[in-house]
C-alpha cells in the first residue's frame, strides 16, 4: 500500500512534492501497567517459590492471576511500548509477559491432569533452562536501562539475579537456592512497584513525586515539572490528558 | 489508492454538491524497534530445544518437550509473532515476514506437542523417520535463506543479521534431512547451526535495543556503512518533544 501511495499518478504532483509528516501520538505510559504486572508476577511467584504458600501444589490457585495479569496484561504493555518508543519496556515486558502466560498454561495443564509437573524442590530442568534465557534477557535490558537511570538498572539487575539463582536452583534441585531466589524475586517486585507507582504519580501530578534517580538531575528534583503534555483541556479523551 | 491520486479533483455527491478532496499526505510514525522482542523469543526457544537435542540436559524422548513446549509456543510463538506483525509498522520486510513465520512455526510445534501430551497422537523419537514433520523445514529453510540474501543489502543489511539467517536457513535444511531419514547425526549438526543462529539472534536484538536506549552504537552489527559500526557513534536522531508523554518523546517517561 505504501509503495503505491508513494508512486504519483500522472495527475498527481511529482514525487518530491509529496508532503511527508512525522506523526507523533502521545499515549499513557505503558510502563505503568508493565511494571505493575511484572511486580505482581514476581511477588506471587517469589513468595510461592520461597516455600511460603501452601506447599508444592499451592501454585494451582496462583496460575490464573499469573497467566492473565502478569502474562497477558504485561505482554499488552510490552506491545504498547512500541508506540511509546520504549525499546527497553517493549523487550522486558514482552518477554516476561510471554513467560508468565506459558507458566500459567503449564500449571493449567497440570491441574487438568494433562501433565504431571515434578516437585520443584527435586529439580525441574526444563523450567530451569528457560530461566537461563530469562536471566540473559533481563541482564541485557538492565544494561539498556542504565543509559537512562542507574536505579532502573539496579531494579532490573535484582530481577536478573533472582532469575539466575532460580535457574541454578531448578537445575540442581536445590530447595535452598530456590527459596533464596524466591525472596530476591520479592525484592525485585518491591522495586518494580516503586517504578510503576512513580510513573503514574509523576504523570498524574504533573511533577516529580517519586524520582527514578535518572542521570538527568531535573528528573530527580521533587516538585520539578519536566513534563508539559500537549493537550486541549476541554476536548475529548486522547486530545486532552485523561478522561 | 484512487482517492490519493486524484488530489486535485472534486467529489460529486448525490445532491450535486462537490466537496474538495483532502490533500495527499504521508504520515510517518516512529515506534520502538520490534525486532528485539521477536529475536529474543526465537533465541530462547531455539536454545532450549537445540541444547536438549544435543543432550546437554534432560533425557531423550518426549518427556522433556512435554514440559517446555508451552514456553516455546508462547515466547517463541505468540510473542515472536506479535513482534513480526508490529514490524510492518517499522517497514521492515525481513522481520515482518520471518519473525511472523517462525512465530507461527513455534505455535504449530506447540500444538503438536500438546496433542502428544494429551495422547491424541504419538510423537516418535528423532531416530524414527518422520517426513511429515521434516517437510515443514523445507519452506522454513528456503525463506530464511532468502532473508539471509536480503541481509546483504548495502542499505538495510548487516553481517550479524546475515549470520543469523544463514545459519538458521542451513540448519533448517539439515534438520529436514535428519528428520526425514531418522539419522540423528544430521539433527545434531543442525542443532549446532541453530545454536549459532540463536546466539546471533540475541546479539542483533540486544544491540538494536541498546542502540535505541543509549542513543548510540554500543557494539557493531556489521552494517555496511563504516559509521554505523563505530561504538559511541550516534546514528539516529529521534524526532521528539522532550516535555511530552510517551510516543511524543522516545522512551518511558
Amino acid at each position: 500500500m505504501s509503495a503505491t501511495a508513494e508512486q504519483p499518478a500522472s495527475s498527481a504532483p511529482p514525487r518530491q512534492a509529496v508532503r511527508a509528516t512525522i506523526f507523533l501520538q502521545p499515549i499513557a505510559a505503558p510502563a505503568v501497567l508493565g511494571y505493575f504486572a511484572a511486580a505482581s508476577g514476581f511477588l506471587l511467584f517469589g513468595v510461592w517459590f520461597a516455600g511460603e504458600l501452601g506447599g508444592a501444589k499451592g501454585a494451582t490457585v496462583l496460575f490464573p492471576f499469573l497467566l492473565l495479569f502478569s502474562g497477558v496484561g504485561q505482554l499488552s504493555a510490552g506491545l504498547w511500548s512500541y508506540r511509546a518508543r520504549d525499546a527497553v519496556g517493549a523487550s522486558l515486558f514482552g518477554v516476561w509477559g510471554g513467560f508468565w502466560i506459558a507458566y500459567g498454561f503449564l500449571w493449567l495443564l497440570d491441574t487438568a491432569h494433562v501433565l504431571a509437573l515434578p516437585l520443584f524442590a527435586h529439580g525441574f530442568g526444563a523450567l530451569g533452562q528457560w530461566f537461563i534465557y530469562m536471566a540473559v534477557i533481563t541482564w541485557t535490558t538492565a544494561f539498556a536501562a542504565l543509559g537512562r537511570s542507574p536505579f532502573q538498572f539496579a531494579s532490573q539487575a535484582v530481577a536478573s539475579v533472582a532469575a539466575t539463582i532460580a535457574c541454578a536452583g531448578l537445575i540442581a534441585g536445590s530447595a535452598g537456592w530456590q527459596h533464596a531466589a524466591g525472596w530476591i524475586f520479592v525484592a525485585a517486585s518491591a522495586l518494580f512497584m516503586y517504578h510503576g507507582t512513580a510513573y503514574m504519580l509523576n504523570a498524574l501530578f504533573g511533577q516529580i513525586v517519586l524520582p527514578h534517580f535518572s542521570w538527568r538531575r531535573a528528573e530527580n528534583v521533587f516538585g520539578e515539572e519536566p513534563l508539559a503534555p500537549i493537550q486541549v483541556p476541554d476536548a475529548e479523551p486522547g486530545v486532552k490528558v485523561g478522561q | 489508492m484512487a482517492s490519493l491520486r486524484q488530489t486535485s479533483a472534486a467529489t460529486g455527491t448525490s445532491d450535486g454538491a462537490t466537496t474538495p478532496r483532502p490533500p495527499l499526505g504521508v504520515f510517518l510514525q516512529p515506534i520502538a524497534p520490534p525486532v528485539t522482542l521477536g529475536l529474543w523469543g526465537f533465541f530462547g526457544s531455539t536454545m532450549v530445544i537445540s541444547t536438549w537435542i544435543l543432550g546437554w540436559w534432560g533425557a531423550p524422548g518426549p518427556k522433556d518437550p512435554g514440559y517446555f513446549f508451552v514456553f516455546n509456543a508462547v515466547i517463541g510463538g505468540v510473542v515472536q509473532f506479535a513482534a513480526g506483525i508490529w514490524s510492518f509498522r517499522a517497514r521492515d520486510y525481513v522481520a515482518s515476514s520471518l519473525l511472523t513465520m517462525w512465530g507461527t512455526f513455534w505455535v504449530g510445534w506447540g500444538i503438536v506437542q500438546a496433542l502428544g501430551a494429551t495422547h491424541a497422537i504419538t510423537i516418535p523419537p528423532f531416530t524414527t523417520p518422520q517426513p511429515a514433520f521434516a517437510i515443514w523445514f523445507i519452506p522454513l529453510g528456503i525463506f530464511t535463506f532468502v532473508g539471509s540474501i536480503a541481509a546483504l543489502s548495502p542499505r538495510h543489511g548487516g553481517l550479524a543479521l546475515w549470520l543469523l539467517l544463514f545459519t538458521v536457513g542451513i540448519g533448517s535444511w539439515l534438520f529436514c534431512i535428519g528428520l526425514w531419514t531418522g539419522n540423528t547425526t544430521w539433527t545434531d549438526v543442525a542443532a549446532w547451526f541453530f545454536i549459532v543462529g540463536a546466539c546471533a539472534a540475541w546479539y542483533v536484538g540486544a544491540m538494536t535495543m541498546l542502540a535505541s536506549a543509549w542513543r548510540r552504537v554500543i557494539l557493531p552489527l556489521g552494517k555496511f556503512t563504516r559509521r554505523a559500526n563505530i561504538p559511541g557513534q550516534r546514528i539516529e536522531f529521534p524526532t521528539e518533544y522532550t516535555g511530552g508523554q510517551p510516543g511524543v518523546r522516545q522512551g518511558a517517561v
